[in-house]
């Protein structure tokens, strides 16, 4: 049987060859033209032989391949090789080498010339040479690809509708797949991976087509046609459809599968919804090969952001494409960044969050009639949610504008603002937004949404900018000067209220409430509390040196978190501001939240309502996606209060 | 067993016939073929023994071709089954055509190769050609062998598709319309090579033809399928002894009308008669009555009728015969001719 069908192959393809004997003697022809013709009009003779073999090479196929077997089925002629005993596939596999064959051929001997004549085209530059070669291992694809249209269009039977809705249908599905995978943050990897497999979906298509129009439709139009459409849509749109599902399940975030996220915990007491923004990997980190397939990972890099009221136990993922969530300080309103497949445009949407729970699980988000042609630089929602303060960049430098929410109006816009590192921005009450900046002298510009008024100050300046960090304490009225050797707190109006000479390196300052800490690079065991308002020594806590940068601080229960990332595992240090003990915990919680190299947030001590405090005075609680948990600093011990359900 | 016997089954055997050989070189049971909606051929059943000729006739439109290429296995039965030498067509058809040589109803041979050319090709993908005997045969039909087929004649490139047929040394010939487009010369001479062919070797034909007169001259069996549906399907005989033209007096007329079943044709004649093509086998009662005697017998008026005859009868008459009763299809073929024979 194999043998037959080798034969068969072998004789329908040097029946085909023969056929297709004159373009050979064309392109021969043409090849010969090219030196003369290159010689008389002194052109680049080694160029124009390449490109008119490319050209030629890529034409015939294209004719060969509309008509190797569409011209003898509209014109009735295939039955003479049904009436051989040839196997129908042997027909179509046969035609298609001898077509192939023949095409490469041709580009092949309109290059030939050139070469005699001592000219090499393809040795003469090595890009052109690539092209050259692509275009000849394109050419199978190119006779497949023009038989399968010349079948749709000469054919011309009911089938053409299906061709054509299906191509729309695959253009369509296709499309909005890459565009969700986009969104939803597919790396670039995987995302070639998914054009590759469509890519090869496509092949198999061409490949299987063909020959199943020509082995079971034979020599019939209609039928023909009917098995052509079904071999070549059926295999690209499963593939289109099966990625659509895949990127639809990749979009579908479990709690279990985000590495890395940051949690946005509303201010007001009442508020008890959290906001995580997630992603599979930490962006900006080398991944670690797991595998040689591992970037077809197609979820290294997926982002999502959730939101969740943990005393509901269920989180809501918010669409795909969802970037830059805020959630306002009622707890009310979420808001974010919606952007759009292939395109920088953004619009803030918002969701109104008491119209979740536990019992609705899909979100309804609401327009705010807010958009912009790129992203802002940054934005803040108010505390009610009514008004967004907005950073944006229009043909020059950086302007403040308020806009109201659901509106979209404009209520004011600042002057323009000189292009400096951003060191505050925020709202410091319920109409009021406020951006510190710093280049020479730390700026502070505040717009107020209720008057339409816009205000400006600036600290005196200091002698070393390139030393200059401003802190801007939470409540955004302070704020701390650090340069080199110095230390100076001034007044949102620019009013210096104290200064201080600072020893040992360039201070590293921050609030955590009303408390001011500094650390010194240059000692990274010590930590320092100043008093707020005067900036004096207050205590000198030690732990073991912890390196400059990872250090943070959150929350008002009096609680320090510091976390260190280049240990081989991951260290976390805990000091209570109440006994100024600092506890090194990743000993002792090996198995626990704190040490699986995660973000975590302490809770405050209000929050969350509807959950029981802890009982001992020692235990302090924490937030991280999978739930709540607590730590006892006495017992040196955790437990989870809460888990969380993943409601995606 | 003798040696003649041996010889035989050898050269059965070589040509790939066993002891398990069907006896029908064709068998087609309930066939039905449909596109889309319309069904093209109904509910067919015939068969055809292996050395006969079946002539498979009908109108235009009748279903021929389409169950030719169910034959040929060019598309799949909607229905039914067919057996070529014992195998489904649709399924063997590359080991089936290695035994069958097909002339097709327009020419389909490549239009831009010559005989020769064609010859090899056909030789490297049959295990069975003769390549000489073609040539000859082409030569002695006057067909030129270096020439492109586009250039030739009809009649030329149904004769090199013939003699391409014959070369192949089949079992079965599948000739769809070969006459068709032919001047009556070369209608002769493929008749005249098909009848050689069937003195020189046993090989069974099935052929589709419009030509009736010339086809008359070899069919052993005929089927005449009328709207998709096989109406008649008898030895050749049989079927002239089936079918007789009778003229019918005035006299006559009114009796016969009110005593017997209506004929499958008539009319009306000059004398204030009328001419009756009368299916006998259907139509027993008239055997019966007295004064139809005469009509019946060759004295008093009954012609024979030809193959063409008979089937303009069959298939619903011309602008002068009136068809009076429409043959019928059988419903259920296998039964109808179970019941028949």
């Amino acid at each position: 049987m194999i043998r037959r069908f080798v034969r068969s192959i072998l004789a329908v393809a040097l029946w085909e060859i023969r056929e297709r004997r004159a373009p050979l003697v064309a392109g021969l022809a043409v090849g010969v033209l090219v030196p003369i013709v290159g010689a008389l009009g002194q052109r680049e003779i080694p160029t124009t032989a390449a490109a008119v073999s490319m050209t030629f090479g890529g034409v015939v196929a294209l004719l060969f391949g509309g008509t190797m077997i569409t011209s003898d089925l509209v014109e009735g002629r295939l039955g003479f090789l049904f009436a051989q005993p040839i196997p129908a596939a042997a027909v179509y596999w046969g035609r298609f080498a001898g077509a192939t064959l023949a095409a490469a051929a041709c580009q092949v001997v309109t290059l030939l010339p050139s070469v005699v004549v001592g000219i090499d085209p393809l040795g003469f530059d090595q890009a052109l040479a690539r092209w050259w070669w692509s275009v000849l291992a394109a050419l199978p694809a190119a006779v497949a690809v023009a038989h399968v249209l010349a079948s749709i269009v000469r054919l011309r039977t009911a089938w053409t509708l299906l061709d054509v809705g299906a191509a729309f249908a695959l253009t369509w599905m296709t499309t909005v797949t890459l565009g969700k995978a986009e969104l939803v943050g597919l790396d670039r990897h995987a995302w070639l991976a998914a054009i590759g497999f469509l890519a090869m979906a496509g092949l198999i298509a061409l490949s299987v087509g063909g020959p199943l129009q020509v082995a079971r439709g034979r020599t019939e139009r209609s039928r023909s046609h009917r098995f052509l459409t079904l071999g070549l849509w059926a295999v690209p749109l499963a593939t289109s459809a099966a990625l659509a599902l895949g990127v639809d399940s990749w979009s579908r975030v479990t709690l279990e599968e985000i590495d890395t996220w940051s949690v946005d915990v509303p201010t007001s007491s009442e508020a008890e919804w959290i906001v995580i923004e997630g992603w599979q990997e930490e962006p900006g980190t080398s991944v670690p090969t797991r595998s040689w397939l591992a970037w077809l990972d197609p979820r290294r890099s997926v982002y999502a952001v959730l939101v969740a009221r943990p005393a509901d136990g269920v989180w809501h993922q918010l669409p795909a494409g969802s970037d830059e969530a805020r959630i306002s300080a009622d707890g009310r309103w979420i808001t974010w960044l919606q952007r759009q497949p292939s395109s920088t445009a953004v619009d803030l949407l918002r969701l109104d969050i008491e119209t979740l729970g536990s019992q609705k699980r899909e979100i309804e988000p609401l327009p705010t009639g807010i958009g912009w042609d790129r992203p802002p630089l940054g934005y803040s929602l108010s505390p009610d949610g009514s008004w967004i303060g907005a950073r944006i960049r229009v043909e020059g430098p950086q302007r403040l504008a308020i806009h109201e929410v659901g509106s979209g109006r404009l209520v004011i816009q600042s002057a323009p603002i000189e292009d400096s590192g951003v060191y505050g921005f925020g709202w410091i009450d319920d109409t009021r937004v406020r951006l510190v900046t710093a280049s020479t002298a730390c700026e502070v510009f505040t717009l107020d949404a209720a008057t339409g008024t816009s205000e400006s100050a600036r600290t005196t300046r200091v002698a070393d900018p390139m030393s200059l960090r401003c802190v801007v304490d939470p409540a955004g009225e302070r704020i701390l000067v650090a340069e080199q050797d110095s230390l100076a707190l001034f007044t949102a109006d620019g009013q210096e209220l104290a200064s201080r000479a600072y020893e040992g390196g360039r201070p590293w300052p921050w609030f955590v409430d009303d408390h001011l800490f500094v650390r010194n690079p240059d000692d990274e065991a010590a930590l320092h509390l100043l008093d707020s308002e005067t900036l004096a020594s207050v205590a000198t806590w030690r732990s073991h040196p912890v390196r400059f940068s990872p250090v943070a601080a959150q929350g008002s229960a009096g609680l320090l978190q510091r976390r260190v990332l280049d240990a081989p595992g991951v260290s976390y240090d805990l000091l209570d501001l109440d006994t100024g003990r600092i506890s090194e915990l990743a000993d002792t919680l090996a198995d626990s939240p704190l040490a699986s190299g995660r973000w975590i947030r302490p809770v405050p001590n209000h929050w969350p309502p509807r959950i029981d405090p802890p009982s001992p005075s020692s235990e302090r609680l924490f937030i991280e996606p999978r739930g709540l948990f607590a730590v006892d600093l006495e017992a040196r011990a955790w437990r989870w209060v809460l888990r969380f359900e993943n409601a995606t | 067993m003798s040696g003649e016997t041996e010889t035989r089954a050898a050269t059965e055997t070589n040509r790939g016939i066993g002891a398990d050989e069907p006896r029908t070189a064709i068998a087609v049971d309930g066939a039905s073929v449909r596109y889309g909606r319309i069904e093209a051929v109904r509910q067919v059943s015939l068969a055809v023994e292996p050395g006969s000729v079946y002539a498979l006739l009908g109108r235009n439109g009748a279903g021929k071709s389409s169950l030719v290429r169910c034959l040929l296995g060019q598309r799949p039965l909607s229905a039914g089954t067919i057996r070529l030498l014992g195998e489904d067509p649709w399924r063997h058809r590359t080991r089936l055509m290695e035994r069958i040589g097909v002339v097709a109803e327009r020419p389909d041979l490549p239009p831009h190769a010559t005989a020769r050319a064609l010859a090899g090709f056909v030789a490297r993908v049959r295990d069975r050609f003769d390549r000489t005997g073609f040539l000859a045969r082409l030569e002695r039909f006057g067909v030129p062998a270096h020439r492109p087929f586009r250039s030739l004649s009809r009649g030329q490139q149904t004769t090199a598709a013939l003699a391409l047929a014959l070369a192949t040394d089949p079992e079965l010939l599948v000739l769809d319309d070969p006459t068709l487009g032919l001047d009556s010369v070369a209608r002769k001479a493929l008749y005249c090579e098909l009848i050689e062919t069937l003195a020189a070797r046993e090989v069974t034909i099935l052929v589709t033809s419009h030509d009736l007169a010339g086809i008359e001259r070899i069919a052993t069996h005929v089927g005449i399928l009328v709207n998709g549906g096989l109406a008649v399907e008898e030895p050749i005989d049989a079927l002239r002894d089936r079918f007789c033209r009778v003229s019918v007096s005035a006299a006559e007329l009114a009796r016969l009308e009110a005593t017997a079943s209506a004929p499958l044709c008539r009319r009306p004649t000059a004398w204030g008669g009328e001419e009756w093509i009368v299916d006998r086998q259907r139509q027993p009662e008239l055997e019966g009555q007295p004064d139809f005697e005469g009509p019946w017998s060759d004295a008093s008026g009954r012609e024979p009728m030809d193959l063409e005859a008979i089937f303009e009868a069959v298939t619903g008459g011309d602008e002068v015969w009136r068809p009076a009763r429409p043959i019928a299809v059988p419903e259920e073929p296998v039964a109808k001719r179970e019941a028949l024979r």
